[in-house]
């Protein structure tokens, strides 16, 4: 006897079996679609239509008086803002993010507000912002990690004697790897050793941080190296090595349309033209560099074609 | 006691459950898709049609799936196309056999003012109650609208024509010498200041009227003048005898001119009705675009549905094994600084 009329039966009971997938409002899903978006377009370096996504999430967010959302909304575009070196609207961001921060959210804050700090050169500052982080126990890997790598930045950059000392504990807080804390790590590392006059040791360091940062892509990060290892050519005399990195380091600070370092690598590539006898050129990357720094429209193109000749 | 006989499904393992599940998941799928692509074939698949023939010099827009309708109602379509032994469109196109009714010996049919832009229609009047049916295969009248060609064909001539009396005009104005009218006009200036001067004889008061028209010296002025007044109205008319055959082409123009408002004033109204045309086919659009707003919200509505759809499935397998984790992340993962 065929018993294949037990196929839709079962097909039935199975159906009633199913629970329903659990359905949260709309308004909710639609604020962490927004949300979800801008993070892509972070990922992507977007930082334009991720500016805009986090916005509209704020804005969404704020019209449902909904906490989370809106200190979520207020982190990711206080990082964005970092991102493309706007440490005002950063700080902003974040005053108005600590009062709903709570737990592992204020300590992102706490990390986000040395990360300005840093970025203003207020290496104080950073340090005491920091020192809860590193203290006890810590609940993010990644944010331990972050705040170390700030740690470590913060001891460089303000002449710190326990500099190394900060880079090898941030190392050990790394481990191996190949992603951006990896990379960071031997930019720390290059930092240590063009500081101690050993440039060769300097440039393989970076060498190896930009193999990484590209193997990700990671665009800010290929940037960094980039400039670094002009500044490391260029205290050696090599006028046209540093040349070359710090413009391509232009080419993608252009392409994130981050204004701050923008101008600081056009005021470096003025530098090394002078000193390689183009006092045109310097000129004309000196000029651009004011005009970015300032706070009004800028061509980008124009200054593609005028200072990055293809 | 006798064994409690335990459900099948309980016996299987979750991965052997969920395998289960997504094969009904599946065969429902195949199922619901293959209705929908079949739906449009079939909504009509047990209707009787009617097939009529129609013959257009020009197909623009018109296919296969080109709607039939009489009064503005679909009443069938185009069922196919090829080209006659006259090297006319041959189309053959089928109606509901309800709708029969509508066709008629009188019915007309018109190819939409929207062929032009690639979505043809044939719009059928439906005929009058009186006249007789429109027997299976009979052939339909169907007007088409001009194409652009063919506007631009009718504009042509007239765009000649009015370079030709352009050009007329010109040689006209090009046939007097600027030379000779300084010179007529140097003339008439010098006649005129004599004129004055025996103005202003007269006006002087010495003598009477009389004895100063009739003085020799004013005699002589007066004869100068007549003999430069009759200098001046030889060349005029030289001037005159030359500008005859001018003149003459000027009446030949004039009538071209005329003949030419004549036909102007004919596209004038076909242009009118070309208007009038695209008004209504602007109008339709309009209507179509006013519905945009409703079919946007319906869109979203389908998407955010079809979105939950599409996350139910992907927890099932074998969808659940081959799709990633969703990623959704709402935040920025920390993350060292590049500066």
């Amino acid at each position: 006897m065929t018993r294949l009329w037990l196929l839709p039966l079962a097909a039935m009971l199975l159906a009633a079996c199913v629970s329903a997938p659990e359905q949260r409002p709309a308004a909710l899903l639609q604020g962490e679609r927004i949300l979800a978006m801008g993070v892509q377009s972070f990922r992507a370096d977007d930082y334009a239509n991720a500016a805009t996504h986090f916005t509209q999430a704020l804005g969404h967010y704020q019209g449902l008086d909904h906490q989370d959302g809106m200190l979520r909304a207020r982190i990711n575009l206080a990082e964005t803002a970092l991102a493309v070196g706007n440490g005002a609207a950063a700080e902003r961001h974040l005053l108005a993010a600590a009062p709903l921060a709570e737990g592992a959210a204020a300590q992102r804050v706490q990390l986000l507000r040395s990360s300005v700090a840093l970025q203003q050169g207020r290496y104080a500052a950073a340090v005491e912002l920091l020192t809860p982080l590193l203290a006890g126990a810590h609940g993010s890997e990644t944010l331990y990690r972050s705040a170390l790598a700030n740690r470590a930045d913060a001891a460089l950059l303000g002449g710190e004697a326990e500099a190394a000392a900060w880079v090898e504990r941030y190392a050990a807080a790394v481990g191996g790897g190949a992603d951006g804390f990896a990379a960071r790590l031997h930019r720390f590392r290059a930092e240590l050793a063009r500081r101690a006059g050993e440039h060769a040791a300097a440039a393989a360091a970076l060498e190896q941080a930009l193999a990484l940062y590209k193997a990700l892509p990671d665009r800010p990060g290929t940037a960094a190296t980039l400039e670094a290892w002009g500044e490391l050519l260029a205290e050696q005399q090599q006028w046209e090595a540093a040349a070359d990195r710090l413009e391509r380091a232009l080419h993608i600070r252009l392409w994130l349309l981050s204004r701050r370092h923008s101008a600081a690598d056009l005021q470096r590539l003025a530098a090394v033209n002078e000193a390689r006898g183009q006092p045109q050129r310097a000129a004309a990357q000196r000029r651009w560099a004011e005009i970015v720094a300032g706070d009004g429209r800028i061509d980008w193109g124009a200054l593609q074609r005028e200072v990055l000749p293809q | 006691m006798a064994e409690q006989r335990v459900h099948y499904i309980h016996r299987l393992s979750y991965s052997a459950r969920e395998r289960l599940v997504g094969v009904f998941v599946l065969v429902a799928l195949a199922v619901v898709f293959g209705l929908i692509f079949i739906n449009s074939r079939t909504s009509h698949l047990f209707e009787e049609r009617i097939s009529y023939h129609a013959y257009l010099k020009n197909a623009q827009g018109v296919s296969t799936e080109s709607v039939v309708k009489i009064s503005g109602i679909e009443v069938g379509r185009v069922s196919s196309i090829d080209i006659a032994a006259d090297n006319r469109v041959h189309l053959e196109l089928f109606v509901y056999k309800r709708f029969q009714n509508l066709l008629r010996a009188d019915s007309r049919g018109a190819l939409s003012k929207l062929s032009v832009l690639g979505k043809a229609v044939i719009d059928i009047s439906a005929g009058s109650v009186s006249a007789p049916l429109l027997p299976e295969g009979a052939t339909l009248h169907i007007e088409e609208p001009k194409s652009l060609d063919e506007l631009m064909a009718d504009l042509t001539p007239v765009l000649e024509k009015v370079t030709r009396i352009v050009d007329g005009v010109a040689t006209l104005v090009e046939a007097v010498e600027p030379g000779d009218v300084t010179t007529t006009s140097r003339e008439m200036a010098r006649t005129l200041e004599s004129m004055r001067a025996i103005s202003e004889q007269i006006a002087s008061g010495k003598g009477a009227v009389g004895q100063a028209v009739f003085s020799r010296e004013v005699e002589r002025q007066v004869g100068g003048s007549l003999a430069s007044l009759e200098s001046v109205l030889r060349k005029a008319d030289q001037r005159l005898a030359e500008m005859a055959p001018l003149l003459a082409n000027a009446g030949a123009i004039t009538d071209e001119g005329r003949t030419t408002t004549k036909e102007l004033s004919g596209l004038v109204v076909e242009a009118k009705d070309l208007v009038n045309q695209m008004n209504t086919a602007m109008g339709t659009v309009n209507v179509e675009l006013q519905q945009l707003p409703e079919l946007v919200s319906r869109m979203k509505l389908l998407m955010d549905s079809t979105d939950r759809t599409l996350q139910g499935m992907q927890r099932i397998w074998p969808l659940s094994a081959a799709v990633p984790a969703d990623g959704e992340e709402t935040l920025i993962e920390a993350q060292p600084r590049n500066d």
